[in-house]
């Protein structure tokens, strides 16, 4: 019986050693040390055989060696690279029952933050491609769309949980083929500019009526004759005009989609002639026929690595986009706008330099430290420094070799995806196999 | 006298001057220096390879280089098989979502008769933008229907497509009858409906196929005296016979699990030679795929499996099924992104392909599936010099590809978008 005893023992053993490298959680305690992984920091360089140490959500330390000490939980990082949890700044993941609001073609005080769902699958798949947070926008299928949300990827926790209500607010905006497509007018790329027009012309015509209002009841503005006798009354409460007016005021930037370059230069002049701010083109594949306009307005470009040639407005995209615009001082970020390219951000970085030779951590930072900056977020997210947010990210490589891939996942220092914990291909297989031998 | 003198002197010169030609137009050129990655055997450091015409007349680490060859060095460098994507539509579309440039999908379910290769366009501008990233090589495949037509092999270099044809008819596009995904509300009636319906169409595949068995009996039988009566022409059955005589591949499209299994069951009762295309949950049905021989085109790695498949189903699909013993290749069913076929393999290989393998899946694995084996696939002397000098493991993104050769020839590497990439380089230095 002893015997038999050894046998399953040495059996238990040997099925615990694993056949690839996996990541392992030893200990207990608040404190997480993650211990001699190459830290790819993004602001502060690569630090082989670095450590982290990490309270309460946020990064403590960042050096070459921290003592670890009683009361924490060690992450044995060695072979291993930790980046930042990456940041997909264009996705519509997460968002409860549809992303366009086409009904009309001006619709800026609808609210993705207001239809953010916990549960949907694809935040788990975009974990174990090392995503850490999104910004999830309305569709375009309008010229002026609906506000956004950004969102951490607790999968699981509570809406409420998940925003992060200090990032940077924006109204989607859609140009080209898109809201074309969708609407009786406009019909044309010159209808949709003037839709535009139109919709801030009445924003300011609304906000005039208000302060008029407002100056009326103060008595630092004369009333008419006829509301010195009846009184004054109120302008109509307008949701959509009072957003455009935020958007006027500066509090809220305008995200827009567009490919073309002469349409992008349409709004930058709108922009201009109004008085609106464009945080960032989307998709920006003509961007770099428009670098130095784009760099003169300040405009972030958010694009794909090298998608192209799915539309006519594509037809023109080059996969040097990235690494031409980032010569010519533009902010750059390479998002997903896909459920399966969120997944490998990390790949498509790798591309910026493959097409135009771009410096690696100047292709690191389109999807890490460049979102952050544009999702008003680099105090807290996109570099692996003492005082952020502990979103991390650890591979078995590094993250531009296509041999690479993710082991783990954190988000404040919590463990969102661990790979030698979730069901694997592997695992499912075991499983099968177990069934089929009972 | 004199004349015998001249006529000979002549006769002699136009002698020479017709060697000197033939000389002249012999294609030498001589690889030096460089890593060879032959793909079927070891690797050559430092190595020669020497091309002539279009073909690959020798290659080693101390091997003559003939006097009148061009000399390229390409020391610090690789070279490797020209890639093949097994499976695309690359020359049938230009812009995905405007019609007019696309010709995929012909209306009808059984149509054999239809030939890829009529609706390559040799000019498309993403020929030159698939060869630039090491690709040499493609299957190109109408969609369409349950029988769509038949493939077409062609080099990514050439005029029209003759000059660019390996094979300009490839075998038969089976889409297979698909079992209906179940919906968590529809009534056991409705499924059940929908599974006879996929019975039906397998059922009326087979009768079709088995016609064309008989039909090829009945014209032989009347070749041979056999038979009094010519059998009447039937264009659809005259198009199947490379394929129920097994003279060419069938290639079978099928998905999921249960479509993998009702395909296996299939081809055991009617003739064809199978390949299997896309099996993306093949890793559900490796023991079968392996016990009937069926190589399998794998779909693109980089899609995103069902949500009831673990996050990783398509990625570790490719190493689950070559660990089975299944020969696999990878392809990327598309016509603008063919570009990224390294990357299909690279992925599969972080999930548990293993690496020389995963380049052998671009290369020779995909030329002996489609029967091109003996000439391409791999850096070996008597095949076609279809070759790529790169920076490093072409399956790596950072990796680039400095010259490409087809046919022994060196092709142009610029394309749209390098050509839009300098003009507008060019608008910014003016400041």
């Amino acid at each position: 019986m002893k015997q038999l005893h050894y046998i399953v023992l040495v059996f238990l053993i040997a099925g615990l050693i694993p056949l690839q490298a996996q990541l392992k959680m030893t200990g207990s305690g608040e404190t997480l040390l993650i211990k001699d992984g190459t830290l790819l920091t993004i602001t502060n360089g690569t630090i082989e055989n670095g450590d982290i140490l990490i309270k309460n959500g946020n990064i403590a330390a960042v050096k070459q060696e921290i003592k670890a000490g009683n009361n924490m939980r060690i992450i044995d990082a060695s072979g291993m690279y930790v980046m930042p949890g990456i940041i997909d700044s264009h996705s519509h993941m997460g968002i409860e029952g549809g992303i366009n609001e086409a009904t009309s073609t001006v619709v800026p005080q609808i609210s993705i933050a207001e239809v953010v769902r916990h549960d949907d699958l694809a935040f788990q798949r975009a974990l174990a491609g090392g995503v850490t947070a999104i910004n999830t926008l309305h569709g375009s299928a309008n010229p002026i769309g609906g506000l956004n949300a950004v969102l951490k990827l607790k999968f699981g926790k509570p809406a409420e949980k998940i925003l992060i209500k200090e990032a940077q607010k924006c109204v989607k905006f859609a140009l080209g083929e898109n809201p074309k497509r969708v609407h009786p007018f406009p019909d044309t790329r010159m209808g949709v500019i003037f839709s535009v027009r139109r919709a801030f012309t009445e924003a300011k015509e609304y906000m005039q009526k208000w302060e008029e209002y407002r100056q009326k009841k103060k008595g630092t503005m004369k009333k008419t004759a006829w509301e010195k006798e009846y009184g004054l009354v109120p302008p109509e409460k307008d949701y959509t005009m009072e957003t455009l007016a935020e958007v006027l005021r500066g509090n809220i930037d305008v995200i827009c989609h567009g490919y073309r370059a002469d349409e992008m230069l349409a709004l930058m002049q709108l922009a201009d002639e109004i008085g609106f701010t464009i945080g960032s083109f989307e998709h920006c594949l003509e961007g770099y026929k428009i670098a130095k306009e784009l760099k003169e307005h300040n405009v972030v470009a958010s694009m794909f690595a090298d998608a192209w040639a799915y539309k006519m407005e594509a037809f023109d995209a080059i996969p040097y986009n990235c690494a031409l615009l980032t010569r010519q001082g533009v902010l750059v970020t390479i998002n997903s706008d896909s459920n399966e390219r969120v997944r490998r951000l990390y790949q498509e970085a790798a591309k910026a330099v493959k097409y135009g030779g771009l410096d690696e951590t100047e292709a690191l930072k389109t999807i890490t430290l460049n979102p952050a900056r544009r999702l008003g977020l680099e105090h807290r997210l996109g570099s692996i420094e003492k005082g952020k947010d502990a979103d991390l990210a650890i591979f078995n490589g590094h993250p531009f070799s296509v041999y690479s891939r993710v082991e783990m996942t954190l988000i404040e220092g919590e463990v969102y995806f661990n790979r030698s914990t979730c069901p694997t291909v592997n695992t499912v297989l075991s499983q099968l196999h177990k069934e089929k031998e009972e | 006298m004199i004349m015998k003198k001249i006529t000979g002197l002549l006769l002699i010169s136009m002698v020479l001057f017709s060697c000197l030609q033939a000389a002249g137009n012999n294609n030498i050129i001589a690889l030096t220096g460089g890593t060879i990655v032959t793909v079927s055997g070891n690797i050559i450091e430092k190595g020669i390879l020497i091309i002539e015409n279009d073909m690959i007349k020798d290659l080693g680490s101390e091997i003559d280089i003939p006097d009148e060859a061009e000399i390229i060095d390409v020391t610090g460098l690789s070279l490797y098989p020209g890639m093949i994507d097994s499976y695309n539509r690359l020359g049938l579309s230009e812009v995905g979502m405007v019609d007019a440039t696309t010709d995929i999908h012909e209306k009808g379910e059984y149509n054999p008769f239809i030939k890829t290769a009529i609706a390559i366009n040799p000019h498309s501008v993403h020929i030159p933008i698939t060869r630039v990233n090491g690709i040499t090589t493609v299957m190109s495949a109408a969609a369409g229907g349950i029988i769509s037509g038949q493939t077409v092999i062609y080099h990514l270099q050439g005029w029209t497509i003759d000059e660019m044809v390996e094979q300009k008819n490839g075998g038969l596009i089976i889409n297979f009858p698909r079992q209906p995904e179940k919906k968590g509300g529809d009534s056991k009636k409705k499924s059940s409906a929908a599974g006879n319906l996929v019975e039906k169409k397998i059922k009326e595949l087979k009768d079709l196929l088995k016609k064309a068995e008989r039909y090829d009996e009945a014209k032989k039988a009347f070749e041979q005296g056999e038979r009094e009566q010519k059998p009447v022409l039937d264009l659809t059955l005259e198009a199947l016979l490379p394929a129920v005589t097994k003279q060419k591949n069938t290639y079978i499209i099928v998905d999921k699990k249960a479509d993998i299994l009702n395909a296996v069951q299939f081809i055991r009762d009617v003739s064809l030679k199978p390949v299997f295309v896309g099996c993306s949950q093949g890793w559900r049905a490796a023991d079968s795929l392996a016990a009937h021989n069926i190589p399998v085109i794998l779909a693109p790695v980089l899609r995103s499996p069902d949500d009831t498949d673990p996050y990783d189903g398509i990625y570790a699909n490719a190493g689950i099924l070559h660990k089975a013993g299944v020969k696999i290749a990878f392809s990327t069913f598309s016509s603008s992104d063919c570009r990224n076929l390294p990357y299909q393999a690279g992925t599969a290989a972080a999930f548990g392909l293993d690496r020389t393998e995963a380049l052998k899946a671009v290369t020779l694995n995909s030329a002996e599936i489609l029967n091109i084996d003996d000439r391409f696939g791999s850096l070996d002397k008597g095949k076609v010099a279809n070759i790529i000098i790169t920076t490093g493991d072409p399956l790596e993104m950072k990796t680039r590809i400095k010259h490409v050769f087809i046919r022994g020839k060196k092709v142009s590497l610029k394309t749209k978008h390098t050509e839009l990439y300098e003009q507008f380089k060019g608008r910014y230095e003016e400041h």
